[in-house]
C-alpha cells in the first residue's frame, strides 16, 4: 500500500537510508520547500567537499509523474542534478517513459512505505543552466537557514 | 485589411514610445491616464499625440489612483458626493463634457466614449440602456455640441460568457451596429480565470466571430489589451491590435484595475523574453538554457540588439527591466507586421503555418530535452479556433 | 348618378359619408372596405386629391380604425416633402366616430397588382433604389416603417414608388406603444425574424430592409415569395422566415449572381448581418447596377 501524502512521502525520504548516505560523511545541507527560485524543490540536498559542490534536489509526487518531471526540470536551473521520486506503488507509468527522463537528463527513483528506495535512472552532473539562479541558490544555501 | 499595430501603454510607458520613434515599432500608443498623470499626457509630442488613442478609464468609477486624479473628468472631482451609481445619470453631461473637451484639447486621433465594466451578464437591454444613458448619450451630444468631424469609437469591455454566449453576442452586435454616429469599437475582453496563454476554443472562435461582425459593419475594431493571440485575432481584420510590455497591459484583468495597485508588494512574475518561433514568451532560465545548448537557435529565432543584451554573461533578469520588452517591441511588432501584409484566407493560412511551425519546434525541443511542461499546448486550440473560422468564411470545406 | 351609386355603396360599407361628399364635385370611389371609403376627387385648394374617410375605434366601434395608428401616420406624413411619400393635407377626427384625410392622390396601382412591370435586374434594382431612397427620409426623421410590403408600394406612370401606410411606423426615440402580436403589428409575410420573434429591442432600420430584401427577391423571382413553402419546402412562409430559409438558389443563375451579396446582406437573420448606414446599402445597390449597365 502506497503513501497517504505527498508530506509522508517527503518525511519517509528524508529518513531514508539513500538520503542519509547521501549526506555522509563531510558537510552537507538539506532543505525542504526552498521557495524564491525557480518552482519549489520538495528537498533540496548540497554535499560540499574541499575540492567542489554538488546539489541536488528532488521532486516528491505520488502519481503525477508529468509534472513531477516538468518540475525537476526547472530546479536543473539551479542544482547540479534533479530527480523525480515517485510512490512505489504508482511508478509503473513513468518507468514506460524512460526515455523522456534520460533525454532531460532527470534521474527517477520510487520510494515505498518501508522507506526502500528504488533507482531506475541516475542522471550525470549536469552545470546549472541558469548562472543567475545558480548564484541565487548559492548564496541561499550558504546562509543560515533551518535545516534538518 | 492591414491592421495597424498599437502600443498598449501601462507603467514606463516611455519604453513603448520610444520604441515607436527609435525602432518604428508601432503606428500609435493607447493612453492609459491610471498610468500616465495629465501633465505627462499633455507633453507627450504632437505627432504621436495625435494618432494616439486617450483610454478615459471610467470603467470603474470608485477607483481612481492618483496620476487618474490629475484629470478634471472623474466622478469623484465632478460629483458632490464622490461616486454614487444612483446619482451618476444627472452628472453624466458634465463628465461627458469635460472627457471630451480633454480629447479635444489633445487633439487625440478620436474620440473615444467611456465604458462601465461588468463582470457578470446583466439583461443586454439593462446594460444598453445604462451604458446609453451614462455614457453613449451624453458623450455624442458633447462631440456634436463641439462641431466637430473626428471618429468616434465607443469602448467596450465584455467578459468571455457575454461573447461565447451566442444570443447575448448577438444582442450586443445588434446593439452596436445599430447606433448612430459612432466609427468604431475600442473592445477590451476579459477572460477569467485564464493561463497567460488562452486555450479556450470556444472563447477564440466567438471572439473571433464578434470581431468579424463589427469589421463587416465597416466599423473601426481596436483590439486592447492583448496577449500573442493578437497574430490569431487579426484573422478576423481588426483595425488595429496592440501589443504592451507587461503582462497587466497584455492580459486584461479587471482585478488589475484597483488603487495604486503598483504598491500592494506582489511578487512579480518570472522574467521572459518573447520567442516568436514558439509564439510565447519564455521564461528567462529556459532562455539560458537554450542559449547554452545551441547559441544559433535564439539568435535565429529573434536577434535583435536587446538579446544581445539579455544574453550577456551577468546580465540579471527581473520583470521590471526593459530589455526584454523592447526585445517584444521589435519582435512582436515584426511578426504581427508581416502577417498584416496579406489577406483574409491568406492571411488564415499563413497564421495557422505559424501555429504549425511552433508546435513543431515545442516537438523538437521536447525530443531534445526541455520538458517545458504545458508549453504550446494552446496551440492546437488556436489552430482549431482558426479552422472553425476559416470555415464559416467558406474559406476551408 | 354617381351619388346614388355612392349611396349604395354608403349602405354596404355602413359608412355615412354622404354629408361629407357633398362638398365636392364628383366624387369616385376609387376603394372601399373594413371601413373606411377612398374617393378621388378635386379640391378647390389641393387639386386632385384623395378624400379617405373611415369610422376610427370607439366603445360604440370596436372594430373601428385605430385613431392613435392614423395620428401618427399624419405627423409623419406632414413632416416629409417628398415624391416618395403622399403629401398629407389635412387630416380631421371628428366627434361622431369618422376621420377624414384629405391626401395626395397618386395615380398608381400597388405593387402587388403590377409586379410584371419590373422584368430586367436593372428595373428591379432602380426600384429598390428609389425605395431605399424613399425609405432613408423616414430613416433620417428616425423612424422605421415596419410594414413595407408590395401593397403599400404604389408604382406612378413613371415607374417611381410612393411609400404608404406609415400607420405602424414607429419613432426610434418614442416610449413604446401598445403592441399587439409580432413585438408589433406588422404583416407576417413580409416580417423580418426580429418582428416575428417580439424582439422589440432589436427593430430599427435594418428591419426596414429585411422587408426591402424580401421585395427585392419576390421581383427576382417573378412574384414568387422567396420564402413560400412551394420552393422551400417548411409550414409557412413567417415560419421560413424565422427559420432563415429562403430561395437563395435564384443567384445561381448568371444573369442574377451580381445580385446575391445585396440580397444576402439584406435578408441577413440578425440586423447587424444587414447593412449598418444607409450609405454603406446605396454604395452596394450602386455597384449592382453597375454589373448590369
Amino acid at each position: 500500500m502506497g503513501f497517504k501524502s505527498e508530506k509522508e512521502m517527503v518525511e519517509a525520504i528524508i529518513e531514508s537510508n539513500y538520503i542519509k548516505d547521501l549526506t555522509n560523511p563531510g558537510p552537507s545541507i538539506i532543505k525542504e520547500e526552498v521557495k524564491g527560485l525557480f518552482g519549489v524543490p520538495d528537498i533540496i540536498v548540497v554535499k560540499k567537499n574541499s575540492e567542489k559542490q554538488i546539489s541536488y534536489a528532488f521532486e516528491a509526487k505520488l502519481t503525477n509523474w508529468r509534472r513531477a518531471l516538468v518540475q525537476a526540470f526547472r530546479y536543473k536551473a539551479f542544482v547540479n542534478r534533479s530527480y523525480v521520486i515517485m510512490d512505489h506503488d504508482h511508478v509503473a507509468p513513468a518507468l514506460l517513459q524512460g526515455e523522456r527522463f534520460s533525454r532531460s537528463n532527470i534521474g527517477l527513483m520510487s520510494i515505498d512505505n518501508t522507506g526502500t528506495i528504488y533507482f531506475h535512472y541516475h542522471p550525470y552532473d549536469e552545470s546549472p543552466y541558469s548562472p543567475q539562479l545558480e548564484s541565487k541558490f548559492n548564496s541561499m544555501v550558504t546562509e543560515t537557514m533551518p535545516c534538518r | 485589411m492591414k491592421f495597424e499595430i498599437y502600443h498598449q501603454l501601462g507603467h514606463n510607458g516611455t519604453w513603448n514610445i520610444d520604441s515607436i520613434k527609435n525602432e518604428n515599432t508601432g503606428e500609435g500608443i493607447i493612453i492609459s491616464p491610471r498610468s500616465m498623470n495629465k501633465k505627462n499626457t499633455e507633453k507627450i509630442e504632437e505627432s504621436l499625440r495625435k494618432k494616439a488613442i486617450f483610454d478615459p478609464l471610467l470603467l470603474n468609477p470608485h477607483q481612481v489612483n492618483t496620476k487618474m486624479a490629475t484629470y478634471d473628468f472623474y466622478p469623484n472631482d465632478v460629483m458632490p458626493y464622490g461616486f454614487e451609481t444612483k446619482q451618476f445619470s444627472q452628472y453624466s453631461s458634465i463628465i461627458a463634457n469635460k472627457c471630451i473637451k480633454f480629447q479635444d484639447q489633445n487633439d487625440f486621433r478620436y474620440f473615444v466614449i467611456p465604458t462601465r465594466y461588468y463582470n457578470d451578464m446583466p439583461p443586454v437591454s439593462t446594460l444598453t440602456r445604462i451604458l446609453n444613458e451614462h455614457f453613449i448619450d451624453p458623450f455624442l451630444t458633447a462631440i456634436e455640441n463641439l462641431g466637430s468631424h473626428k471618429g468616434v469609437i465607443i469602448q467596450l469591455i465584455l467578459n468571455s460568457n457575454m461573447i461565447k454566449n451566442d444570443e447575448y453576442a448577438s444582442d450586443l452586435l445588434n446593439w452596436i451596429t445599430g447606433i448612430e454616429g459612432i466609427d468604431g469599437v475600442y473592445l477590451i475582453t476579459e477572460l477569467s480565470p485564464r493561463d497567460k496563454q488562452i486555450g479556450d476554443v470556444d472563447f477564440l472562435y466567438s471572439l473571433l466571430n464578434f470581431v468579424n461582425a463589427l469589421s463587416q459593419n465597416e466599423l473601426e475594431v481596436i483590439l486592447g489589451y492583448l496577449n500573442t493571440e493578437a497574430l490569431l485575432l487579426s484573422i478576423a481584420n481588426p483595425s488595429i491590435i496592440t501589443i504592451g510590455s507587461y503582462e497587466n497591459t497584455r492580459n486584461f484583468n479587471s482585478n488589475n484595475f484597483i488603487y495604486d495597485n503598483e504598491k500592494t508588494g506582489q511578487k512579480g512574475p518570472t522574467p521572459r523574453l518573447y520567442i516568436p518561433r514558439l509564439l510565447d514568451w519564455i521564461e528567462h532560465p529556459y532562455i539560458d538554457l537554450m542559449n547554452k545548448t545551441d547559441p544559433d537557435y535564439i539568435r535565429s529565432a529573434a536577434h535583435n540588439e536587446y538579446l544581445d543584451q539579455v544574453l550577456k554573461p551577468g546580465y540579471k533578469w527581473h520583470f521590471t527591466k526593459p530589455e526584454p520588452y523592447k526585445h517584444f517591441f521589435i519582435e512582436g511588432y515584426k511578426q504581427l507586421r508581416e502577417i498584416s501584409i496579406v489577406e483574409d484566407n491568406e492571411r488564415y493560412c499563413e497564421i495557422c503555418n505559424i501555429i504549425d511551425s511552433a508546435t513543431r519546434e515545442y516537438s523538437q525541443l521536447k525530443e531534445a530535452g526541455f520538458e517545458l511542461g504545458v508549453a504550446g499546448s494552446y496551440l492546437p486550440k488556436w489552430s482549431t479556433a482558426a479552422h472553425l473560422f476559416a470555415k464559416k468564411q467558406g474559406w476551408r470545406k | 348618378m354617381p351619388r346614388a351609386k355612392t349611396k349604395k355603396v354608403l349602405e354596404l360599407d355602413e359608412v355615412e359619408c354622404s354629408d361629407i361628399l357633398d362638398c365636392y364635385i364628383n366624387p369616385e370611389l376609387i376603394y372601399t372596405g373594413g371601413q373606411r371609403v377612398v374617393y378621388k376627387t378635386n379640391h378647390p385648394e389641393y387639386g386632385v386629391v384623395a378624400l379617405k374617410i373611415g369610422q376610427y375605434r370607439s366603445s360604440e366601434n370596436p372594430d373601428g380604425w385605430d385613431i392613435e395608428r392614423i395620428e401618427r401616420e399624419i405627423d409623419i406624413l406632414r413632416g416629409i416633402d417628398s415624391q416618395y411619400y403622399p403629401k398629407n393635407f389635412s387630416f380631421e377626427k371628428r366627434t361622431d366616430g369618422r376621420y377624414i384625410i384629405i391626401e395626395e392622390f397618386i395615380d398608381s396601382t400597388p405593387l402587388s397588382r403590377c409586379m410584371a412591370l419590373f422584368q430586367t435586374p436593372l428595373e428591379i434594382l432602380e426600384l429598390i433604389k428609389n425605395l431605399a431612397v424613399g425609405l432613408n427620409i423616414v430613416w433620417e426623421m428616425d423612424i422605421v416603417h415596419r410594414d413595407l410590403k408590395p401593397d403599400n408600394i404604389l408604382i406612378k406612370q413613371n415607374r417611381k414608388p410612393t411609400i404608404i401606410d406609415l400607420g405602424i411606423a414607429r419613432s426610434l426615440n418614442s416610449a413604446s406603444i401598445t403592441e399587439t402580436l409580432l413585438g408589433g403589428p406588422c404583416s407576417r409575410l413580409y416580417a423580418a425574424p426580429e418582428q416575428l420573434k417580439y424582439d422589440k429591442k432589436s427593430i430599427d432600420k435594418r428591419t426596414d430592409q429585411y422587408n426591402l430584401g424580401i421585395i427585392l427577391v419576390q421581383l427576382l423571382l417573378k412574384g414568387t415569395h422567396p420564402f413560400d413553402p412551394k420552393i422551400v419546402g417548411g409550414i409557412s412562409i413567417p415560419q421560413n422566415i424565422v427559420d432563415n430559409k429562403w430561395y437563395a438558389q435564384v443567384f445561381d443563375s448568371v444573369d442574377l449572381s451580381p445580385i446575391r451579396p445585396l440580397a444576402s446582406q439584406l435578408l441577413g437573420f440578425q440586423p447587424y448581418h444587414r447593412f449598418r448606414t444607409y450609405q454603406m446599402l446605396i454604395k452596394k445597390i450602386d455597384c449592382c447596377m453597375e454589373e448590369y449597365q
